[in-house]
């Protein structure tokens, strides 16, 4: 048994998934695509032929093959829409994963034809009823209205996909089979336009007509083409199917024209997308694991940005709220003119925690917060510490705050073996001028500091040191200099560094 | 203004008639006594301020901040620095707990309060430290009260442990106020960190075991006469 989706007027349909009302309106798409490389001139659009239509535009009096201009002259309200290859790209992405999650044996067969071999399936049982259920609620959302039939072939299947009005089903029994497509005309098949105009002259109406003439004539006088087709008809034999993977990932992309110049249009088109992606995830079963950002700009550069979903969800308004916060902060001197979103999808965690294992109360939340903290302070002021070295003087640098799942076991830790207290670095560094003078016992010399910006010099009550450090001696970045411990008459302690030359205070212990 | 005894009086009374508008807070601290006699008695109340007064800048009050962040990673949970002056030294952390700290780096007092409150509003992280221990004096006495009684009111909800190093008490809506009154010497350079960190000379210089505004004015007394 297989199954076919098919979506009439798919490329209409793909233009106008973002924009559900829109098939409900006299609209008609032209045979100009859109590529995100080349502008779709004006000109060019105005020659184009509409090569679909909506029911109501067809209705209103609007045929195919007409111009742009013809179409509204019979429709005034008929609305224009160029194909978009991008969109083309994200239907047939969300057609054949919806696929996936009846069969993994799925053909991309054409565009908008999904083939599904239900062989080996749970819906072979009950396939009417769950294509029912299927058309019903779950590729609506989608944005997809389709036509899905059932039979013994992928051929029979296609043909009953053609003539259903939502779901056909075609018994896979030879009688029902031939009543099916017995009064079936030749041209619902996908014959060459050469090879149904010599069956018409014969006299060869109808499918059931087809399957009459014998197999020898069949080859002798058609070939292969006709020689498959009749066989599939006559014997039920099926065809092999050209398997196909869906894409793990879900996008959805779309191009602008003109370009986006405000934020609130692009928050919009965003969210759209989201809901989209949602659904599909929701179709699924899997939920958001990373969330991958891509604007390109009019004057021809992009931006992309991948933003890891702490607490994988596929809820729409926490992902538009990672993004709407990202977008506040984010600038361009030119307009949006294309937006792409892909989803790497992830299981969602099951992971429960235990007794004595603590974690965030609301990660996507606090990924959030994140994002303000940097687009207040900027990039590099937030984050988790990481020592580099322990050796080098401040060898510390920012790494980004990972939300991992805590736990008791983390907290343990060999007993510390620091000395000393805390210390607190002085960044930048204060510089500072400094006499060292020889005391009269030659043991305890006594050292004067002068601050750089005051002309008051102080004497330290005691210091330690010096001590020498020096690293990274095997290439440029060679440093070296002298440590000091001083305490100066008010309590404070400070290290006082001596490098290249120069005196500076490093920091003060506390 | 605030501490007029017929406000107080009236406060009283108000509390007396609505009981339910001063209740005592979910969580509250143990009563301690000053001073402090061991570090680890120190509990900071949750949904609270604490503040922290370092009138010397070589008291310790890193040197117990780093204390505090080692118990609250101890306890499994995260915590964030919000460092006012850009001072932080996170090289004696372990290095599993410097994966649970969140350090916010800011060069000026106003930057620092806005992160706290985006973090106290996030009600994410169980404890954060608001570190102004180098900020000058005059940058902090900028800061307009109110700022603090909005972080209370945020802080209120949650289980938050907030703790606010200052150079001079200038939290008043904090409910534990502690002073520190160590000072270092050179030779502390050697002593090992944990001994220093149980050295250090704590005095609790303000309790409020109840959260409500009607035992303000017991306090302030409580202080003016200590």
């Amino acid at each position: 048994m297989y199954a076919v989706i098919y979506i009439p007027n798919f490329y209409l349909q793909a233009a106008l998934r973002h924009d559900p009302p829109g098939i409900e309106q006299p609209a008609g798409l032209l045979d100009s695509a859109l590529r995100p490389s080349e502008n779709t001139t004006t000109s060019k659009q105005a020659k184009s032929p509409l090569i679909q239509a909506t029911p109501d535009a067809l209705s209103a009096g609007v045929e195919l093959g007409m111009t742009a201009n013809q179409g509204r002259a019979r429709c005034h309200n008929l609305k224009i829409i160029s194909r978009s290859l991008t969109l083309e790209q994200s239907a047939t992405q969300a057609l054949l994963q919806f696929g996936e999650t009846i069969s993994p044996n799925i053909e991309s067969t054409q565009a908008g034809v999904c083939t599904i071999d239900l062989r080996g399936t749970r819906h072979k049982t009950k396939a009417a009823q769950f294509f029912h259920e299927a058309w019903g609620i779950p590729l609506r959302r989608l944005g997809l209205h389709s036509q899905i039939g059932l039979a013994a072939t992928p051929e029979l299947a296609r043909l009953a996909a053609k003539q259903a009005t939502s779901v056909l089903v075609v018994p896979p029994t030879r009688a029902a089979t031939f009543t099916f497509m017995e009064p079936m005309a030749i041209e619902a098949t996908e014959l060459e336009h050469e090879t149904k105009t010599i069956l018409h002259r014969w006299g060869i109406q109808t499918l059931g007509d087809l399957v009459q003439l014998p197999k020898e004539h069949v080859i002798e006088r058609l070939g292969q083409s006709v020689l498959k087709l009749w066989t599939q008809l006559s014997h039920l034999t099926p065809r092999p199917l050209k398997l196909c993977k869906a894409d793990p990932v879900v996008d959805e992309a779309m191009d602008f024209e003109p370009g986006i110049e405000r934020l609130e249009a692009l928050i919009f088109h965003i969210n759209r997308f989201l809901q989209q992606i949602a659904l599909r995830l929701e179709t699924l079963y899997l939920v958001a694991g990373h969330l991958n950002l891509q604007l390109r700009f009019e004057d021809g550069s992009t931006h992309e940005r991948l933003f890891q979903v702490p607490d994988p969800t596929r809820d729409s308004t926490i992902l538009l709220r990672m993004l709407h916060t990202y977008l506040e902060s984010f600038r361009s001197d030119s307009a949006v003119t294309g937006l792409a979103i892909r989803v790497e999808p992830a299981r969602a965690s099951e992971r429960q925690l235990s007794l004595f294992e603590s974690d965030l109360k609301d990660p996507n939340r606090f990924a959030e917060t994140l994002a303000r903290l940097e687009a207040l302070l900027g990039e590099n002021h937030v984050g988790s510490p990481e020592v580099i070295s322990r050796h080098k003087p401040d060898g510390v640098r920012m790494k980004p705050f990972v939300i991992e799942h805590s736990s008791k076991e983390d907290s343990k830790s060999p007993p510390s073996t620091q000395t000393g207290p805390a210390f607190r670095h002085f960044r930048p560094p204060v510089q500072v001028n400094v006499n060292i003078e020889e005391s009269q016992t030659g043991k305890s010399p006594s050292a004067c500091l002068y601050l750089h910006d005051s002309r008051t010099s102080e004497r330290c009550q005691q210091f330690q040191g010096p001590w020498y450090r020096s690293g990274n001696w095997w290439d440029e970045n060679r440093w070296s200099r002298e440590e000091w411990d001083i305490e100066m008459p008010n309590g404070s302690i400070y290290r006082l560094v001596k490098t290249k030359g120069r005196w500076q205070l490093d920091g003060i212990y506390d | 203004m605030a501490n007029s005894p017929k406000i107080v009086e009236l406060r009283k009374l108000l509390a007396g008639r609505f009981p339910e508008a001063c209740q005592e807070p979910r969580s509250s601290t143990s009563p301690l006594l000053p001073p402090v006699p061991d570090l680890d008695k120190l509990e900071l109340p949750r949904g609270a301020i604490s503040e922290l007064v370092v009138s010397k800048p070589h008291s310790g009050g890193a040197t117990l901040l780093l204390h505090l962040m080692h118990h609250a990673w101890k306890a499994g949970q995260f915590c964030a620095i919000i460092d006012a002056k850009d001072s932080f030294d996170p090289t004696p952390l372990p290095t599993s707990l410097q994966r649970k700290l969140l350090w916010v780096r800011t060069h000026h007092a106003v930057d620092a309060m806005k992160a706290t409150d985006l973090l106290l509003r996030d009600g994410n992280i169980p404890f954060i430290f608001l570190d102004l221990g180098l900020n000058p004096l005059q940058e902090i006495r900028r800061l307009s009260s109110s700022e603090w009684y909005r972080f209370q009111t945020l802080v209120h909800h949650t289980n938050t442990v907030f703790l606010a190093l200052t150079p001079h008490p200038i939290v008043s809506s904090a409910r534990l106020r502690i002073q520190l009154n160590s000072q270092l010497s050179l030779a502390d350079l050697d002593q090992s960190t944990e001994s220093l960190q149980s050295g250090l000379k704590i005095q609790i210089t303000r309790q409020r075991l109840v959260s409500s505004w009607q035992e303000e004015g017991d306090f302030n007394q409580e202080e003016a006469t200590g």
